[in-house]
């Protein structure tokens, strides 16, 4: 035969086409006993509908855990999850460690040296000893 | 989010249901009801012997109740996740899900959908393809269209748009979870008592006239896929990904259909010149070269390095005539040479018009664009 | 028990000097006027101070010849034998309800409770009668308490400065609504706009998920679910479908399903 094929599958580029939002669920979790939960408790009521309204795309799943710090999860795409303990924390902070969750990637936490990642490795090319001007003694 | 809801999902629903429908045995608060009516338990709930007698009925349903679709936060995420129009109803996204194997209903499954989903994609990959590559080997086409929308791919894009699946399929399900009928761990795929088939190769022109792509299925006289009770998970996400191209066709539009599979399938990357598993490219260059009317291929020597060394490099380039039809290194004269002539048949065979006018772009007559016919190949080199 | 004679207080010695000594004097005058209204402390109506019981009150609270304690126990009633207990177990004591069970809720409704309560015990004191009656009985004759409008506020601007006729009507609006309101927060009120208040306002949020509930923030939004229990491994198998799955396997096997189960 002349001529066959590999077999491959495509590799997605989140955000060249569509943009998928990584965090898919997040779950917070309260206590209606314990004083670790008082803010988070207020942050239920005041600053959660908002949050909720401006990310449709993550799901919300709000139920008490009793006599335990208040929680959130985050669920991501990769199959990971994100847990932050939000005791006694303030209902603007548990707000900041929400925006937390919704910003990650669910990866674990790496260290970054590269600016860029990319799929091309350069825009001019590669250099090559067999190309381009020879160094001549 | 306003979205429309299917009447004639909801009548079809309170058919198939009306006798057995009865309140959710799951702890909840009016008020997350809103709009749907709670309905008190059939039946003398306080005497001990109905106690024995009650059921659940949502076990007892295939698929859960297209109403459970309005209140349910997993599917109203994926809707605004996968940035869907407001026209296509939660409804039907909730129908794209339920898989006949959960649900043999045609109703309620996404049968119909996928049917129509499924050559929508073939449809609209095929075009941009053949639009952007003419001269694309049929075996190139058929994996470079697998790598976009085969049952591998369409699995991979179930994943990351984070549809998980469910373990069991019921009428108790969370909707927006995959549901189907899983094969059983350790089953055989195939039948083990059936008599043994001679398995005939399928080649090009037969995969081209029957719009198999995958080179391994044999010809048989029916698909041993279709009417099962069991698939795999790949069956199943390949069914919920065509069928939500086949929703959002039908809901939202033909524009909306394009762009939907512009931006999440076309989008993906995918290297064609890594799709290439060449036998003898030299040959095949050779006879391209004879039909193009083109100078015989002649390989030549560019440069080279540590000829006596463990890892000599050989840059080889082919030419014909003045013009040079590929380069390529290698650690022997021969390779070099192999290498180049599948690089110049790689160049040929990959080439790009700058400016194409795809078919379902002028589409109707109503875009206002102008039909421009493209480039049509004469076809691959068959030695 | 027979009671012991107890010697006279100095502190009574004092008030039975002083002209105002059947007033409390460490009340004020307003409050004393209000303690006027009120009837007498049980401690008052059973004071031995003087050596002999109070024989006869306005209330009618004790009554009949003085007691005089029994020397044997012929003719005392027995208590405990197991005659008794079977006795006792036969007709037992069946706690008859004063509140209804169910909670009136929609407000409107609350409304025409506490005026029809207004109407029936102003009419029964109109009568004469005491409103001891109204007790006993559950649904009384269908009152057209007055709705909306210059009327409602002419029965809202009523003053209540009658103790019995506030608790009374108080009362009587528990009875025909079943919310409870406290003593304290009646004692309070002055006026039938305010008793009305009471009954109708919503009781402040105990918990998160009464206060979502009243106020209704996260109702609407499609992505957000919200359960007032704990969520069990029970129901997170039972959302992905496997919970039937590991019932049934259980149960072939014998094995007790939940902790709970014997």
């Amino acid at each position: 035969m002349p001529l066959k094929a590999l077999e491959a599958v495509s590799k997605g580029q989140n955000g060249v086409g569509a943009f998928i939002l990584q965090c898919k669920r997040i779950d917070v979790h309260y206590c209606d006993w314990a004083g670790s939960s008082k803010g988070m408790n207020t942050f239920i009521t005041t600053h959660l509908p908002t949050f909720a309204r401006l990310n449709p795309s993550i799901e919300l799943h709000i139920s008490p855990r009793p006599t335990r710090h208040p929680l959130l999860r985050g669920h991501y795409i990769n199959g990971r999850q994100k847990a932050v303990c939000v005791k006694n924390l303030a209902p603007g902070q548990i707000l900041e460690k929400a925006e937390l969750l919704k910003a990650g990637s669910g990866e674990k936490n790496q260290r970054i040296n590269k600016p860029v990642a990319s799929l091309n490795g350069s825009v001019r090319g590669v250099w090559s000893p067999f190309h381009g001007s020879r160094y001549r003694l | 989010m306003r979205v429309r809801t299917s009447l004639s999902a909801l009548t079809f629903q309170a058919m198939a249901t009306m006798p057995a429908m009865r309140a959710p045995a799951t702890m909840v608060l009016a008020f997350q009801f809103a709009g749907w009516l709670y309905q008190p338990p059939a039946g003398d709930q306080t005497s001990p012997r109905s106690n024995e007698q009650i059921t659940r009925p949502l076990e007892e349903l295939p698929s859960p109740p297209v109403s459970s679709s309005l209140s349910a936060p997993r599917l109203a995420a994926l809707h605004a996740r996968l940035t869907l129009s407001p026209r296509l109803p939660l409804q039907t996204l909730h129908r794209t899900l339920i898989h006949p194997t959960a649900d043999p209903d045609p109703r309620f499954n996404n049968a119909s959908l996928a049917l129509l989903g499924g050559e929508l994609l073939g449809y609209h990959t095929a075009e941009h393809l053949i639009c952007h590559y003419p001269r694309l080997p049929m075996s190139v086409f058929f994996a470079a269209q697998d790598a976009y929308i085969g049952p591998r791919a369409l699995s991979v894009i179930t994943r990351e748009w984070g549809v998980d699946k469910a373990a069991e399929p019921g009428g108790e399900v969370a909707p927006g979870l995959l549901q189907f009928r899983a094969i059983p761990a350790g089953a055989p795929l195939t039948d083990p008592d059936a008599p043994k088939e001679k398995i005939w190769n399928r080649g090009v022109s037969s995969r081209i006239a029957s719009d198999d792509s995958n080179p391994r299925r044999s010809i048989r006289t029916e698909d041993p896929s279709e009417n099962k009770d069991e698939v795999s998970y790949e069956q199943a996400c390949t069914s919920f990904v065509r069928a939500l191209v086949g929703a959002v066709h039908l809901h939202c539009g033909r524009n909306a259909s394009l762009a939907f599979h512009r931006d999440h399938f076309l989008s993906r990357h995918l290297d064609f010149a890594k799709l290439f598993d060449f036998d003898d490219p030299a040959r095949d260059l050779s006879r391209l070269c004879a039909r193009e009317g083109f100078e015989p291929p002649i390989a030549r020597l560019i440069s080279e390095t540590g000829r006596l060394s463990r890892h000599p490099v050989f840059v080889v380039g082919v030419y014909s005539g003045r013009d040079k039809l590929g380069e390529a290194a290698g650690a022997s004269l021969n390779e070099g040479r192999v290498r180049a002539a599948a690089q110049a048949l790689k160049a040929w065979y990959l080439y790009s018009p700058p400016e194409v006018t795809k078919p379902s772009s002028v589409e109707g007559g109503e875009t206002g664009k102008k039909w421009i016919p493209n480039y049509v190949d004469c076809g691959e080199v068959v030695a | 028990m027979r009671r012991i004679p107890r010697p006279q207080n100095a502190i009574d010695l004092v008030t039975a000097l002083s002209p105002r000594s059947q007033t409390n004097t460490w009340l004020c005058r307003p409050c004393q006027l209000r303690a006027a209204s009120l009837p007498k402390p049980l401690t008052a109506r059973y004071s031995t101070s003087t050596g002999t019981p109070e024989t006869s009150d306005s209330d009618g609270e004790v009554q009949g010849p003085p007691y005089v304690p029994a020397q044997t126990w012929d003719g005392l009633e027995w208590f405990g034998s197991p005659e008794w207990v079977a006795e006792t177990n036969r007709q037992p004591f069946k706690y008859k309800r004063f509140l209804p069970k169910q909670k009136s809720a929609d407000p409107s409704t609350i409304r025409h409770a506490v005026q029809r309560a207004f109407i029936e015990v102003l009419t029964l004191r109109e009568a004469g009668a005491s409103p001891d009656e109204l007790w006993k009985r559950t649904e009384s004759a269908k009152d057209n308490p007055p709705g909306e409008g210059e009327e409602a506020k002419k029965w809202g601007r009523i003053p209540l400065t009658d103790f019995s006729l506030k608790f009374a009507v108080a009362k009587r609006a528990m009875q025909l609504t079943g919310i409870r309101v406290s003593d304290a927060a009646v004692f309070g009120v002055h006026s039938a706009d305010r008793l009305i208040k009471l009954f109708t306002a919503t009781p402040k949020p105990k918990n998160v998920t009464e206060k979502l509930e009243q106020t209704q923030a996260l109702s609407k939004l499609p992505n957000v679910k919200v359960s007032p229990k704990k969520l069990t491994e029970i129901d997170k198998e039972t959302e992905i479908g496997r919970w039937k799955v590991i019932e049934y396997e259980l149960l072939q096997r014998g094995l007790p399903v939940t902790r709970m189960t014997r």
